[in-house]
């Protein structure tokens, strides 16, 4: 029997990750300058100050250019799912393809024409139609990054399909459960929330330098308090919006929240780790310390999860061996259970093939009974439902720990701001300007969290990543793997230049 | 119908006129839509044409052929495959 080789799921694989960790550099930019853009040209309608259409049109033609760059580097995504990942493509049927369409003609009409409008529209159009181009352009960016996360959340969290053994496909059975899913909804306004916080750091960053070198004094310090306040307050936004995430991984993937929290045994009154060593010599089961060192605040994991601060949080070990107690099935259950699951989808067709229409019943009906464990039957051993621990551990401690460090970092400039004192405070305005690269590396570490952490599952329980791959020539992945950190790596850089030659020009740069 | 007729076209006209004289009038802009436009002519002119075929679209004719080939590949990877000796088309 042929196999899939190990080292094509993983080029496959590592070619998806490097497409997406490059693409996710320039949207979480463009999600939120468009928003601090808008804020900044409604204090220019409204008080119809000069200064301040200066300061947007300077915004908003940095805005342009992480635009220009960035746009259509989703769409290699698009084309990795045709070639690279050809079973999963055709297993996920229209689920997949209703929200991305709908993003596609959104992203279209909306951005694309209202964004002319506020490109070419000063002094041709009313302010009052170019200021509503402009919160269109936001908005649309935001609600074409929603119908993406809607996809992104499926595959976290499988919900309003049924699985079609005929077609071998998943047909939508709600579309308003696939739109609305709970995961999707936490996952849409944690990662906007991400960008919009990228969006402040952009913009206080560079009006610290612009402080620093004595460029543009008063548009940089207005810049500074309108990215700091509006940083402050998504900060602590993405702060709200990262406990329901978890509070929605704890219901949904309880084996991604333990492989977070590096927490093998299950305990009531669970704490967060707050830092932590984890011992690289600990296996699933053993009787090893999980830490080398760590400090821990007592019963906050229960509470994220849970709300409830005396509730059991499963640890890897209950969640792979099972605990009767707390009503936890093991791993080797529902291993069992897929097989059945895949057995009966093999039944179906060798039924249909000899035209036995009661055992293709029979054999439907023990599918749809076993479905939701489809993918457990891809499995070897139990073991193999737990993700690469220290990976997602230690990203979610960066991201959460950068989390916090934003929101000290927004409060003391916003204060010095206000104070008009910042000025003299160049080590804080030094600080602000280095947080800048700490902000992609956040909303990178928090993709990690999310997309390592549900591994092994391409689908969640339904299809793990090496079923989901197409059996393609593993060199061709490798050369297309290269070339597109080629390309990714010019265009990056291609950004920073005509991005640094444009802030250099200051605000009377023009576009 | 007439005057309907001179109100579209001269919209028509006015919106060609605003997106014409946009694009000359820029500077940044004209550089951003160079290197837009070199970017989808790698995308699609290179990577696209020559390194990611759309698997199951060129090499199957219709659905069914599709889905018996993804059913095929589902059920060979657990061992369950009706035609284990069945072969990619792509790789004959």
């Amino acid at each position: 029997m042929e196999t899939m080789t190990s080292e094509l799921v993983d080029w496959s694989r590592a070619q998806f990750a490097l497409t997406a960790i490059y693409h996710f550099l320039f949207v979480p930019l463009t999600l939120g300058l468009s928003f601090i853009v808008a804020i900044m040209e409604t204090i220019y309608v409204k008080t119809n100050d000069p200064r301040w259409k200066k300061i947007t049109r300077f915004w908003m033609t940095l805005f342009a250019i992480n635009f220009a760059i960035g746009v259509a580097t989703g769409l290699i995504m698009e084309f990795e799912f045709g070639t690279n990942w050809a079973n999963y493509s055709w297993f996920v049927g229209d689920i997949f393809g209703a929200p991305l369409a709908i993003e596609g003609i959104l992203a279209f009409f909306l951005e694309s024409t209202f964004f002319a409008v506020m490109f070419f529209g000063w002094n041709k159009v009313s302010k009052g139609f170019h200021l509503t181009s402009t919160w269109l352009v936001a908005i649309g960016s935001n609600l074409s990054a929603y119908w993406i996360l809607v996809a992104n959340g499926w595959m976290q969290f499988p919900v309003g399909m049924a699985f079609n053994p005929e077609t071998v496909r998943n047909e939508m059975a709600s579309f308003w459960d696939v739109a609305l899913s709970p995961i999707a909804m936490a996952k849409f306004l944690h990662t906007i929330s991400s960008g919009y916080v990228i969006g402040a750091l952009f913009v206080v960053a560079i009006s610290a330098w612009m402080i620093l070198k004595g460029r543009d004094l008063i548009e940089a310090k207005r810049s500074l308090v309108v990215g700091a306040s509006f940083g402050l307050l998504v900060s602590l936004f993405l702060a709200g919006t990262g406990d329901e995430s978890a509070y929605e991984v704890a219901q949904h993937q309880p084996v991604k929240l333990a492989a977070m929290e590096g927490l093998y045994k299950g305990e009531e009154r669970a704490g967060i780790v707050a830092w932590g060593v984890l011992n690289t010599e600990k296996e699933i089961g053993d009787d090893k310390p999980e830490f080398l060192g760590n400090f821990e605040i007592p019963y906050a994991l229960s509470f994220l999860a849970y709300h409830d601060m005396n509730a059991f949080v499963p640890g890897l070990d209950d969640l792979v061996y099972g605990n009767e107690k707390h009503g936890i099935e093991s791993a080797a259950s529902k291993l069992e259970k897929g097989k059945i699951a895949v057995g009966a989808l093999s039944d179906y067709k060798t039924a249909k093939a000899s035209g036995d229409e009661a055992a293709m019943m029979e054999a439907e009906t023990m599918l749809q009974k076993y479905m939701g464990y489809f993918g457990y039957g891809y499995l070897d051993k139990p073991t193999d439902i737990v993700p690469p621990i220290a990976l997602t551990f230690y990203s979610f401690h960066l991201m959460v720990g950068l989390g916090t460090w934003f929101i000290v970092l927004f409060f003391v400039v916003l204060y010095l701001a206000m104070a008009n004192e910042i000025a003299r405070f160049r080590k804080v305005l030094w600080l602000a300007l280095f947080s800048l690269p700490l902000g992609y590396i956040a909303a990178e570490a928090g993709w990690i969290v999310a997309e390592v952490g549900r591994q092994p599952w391409a689908i969640q329980d339904l299809m793990p990543v090496h079923i989901a791959a197409t059996q393609i020539d593993a060199g061709n992945v490798q050369l297309s793997f290269w070339l597109f950190a080629v390309l990714f790596t010019v265009l990056l850089i291609a950004e920073i230049k005509i991005m640094l030659g444009q802030i250099k020009l200051g605000v009377n740069g023009g576009h | 119908m007439k005057a309907m007729n001179t109100t579209i076209t001269g919209m028509i006209t006015n919106v060609y006129t605003f997106y014409s004289e946009g694009f000359k009038g820029m500077r940044l802009g004209k550089r951003l839509w160079m290197l837009i436009g070199v970017k989808l002519l790698i995308m699609f002119g290179v990577l696209k044409l020559f390194f990611f075929p759309n698997v199951l679209s060129e090499h199957f004719k219709n659905d069914a052929e599709r889905s018996d080939f993804v059913s095929e590949q589902l059920l060979r990877h657990s061992g369950k495959s009706h035609n284990i000796q069945g072969e990619q088309p792509w790789k004959q």
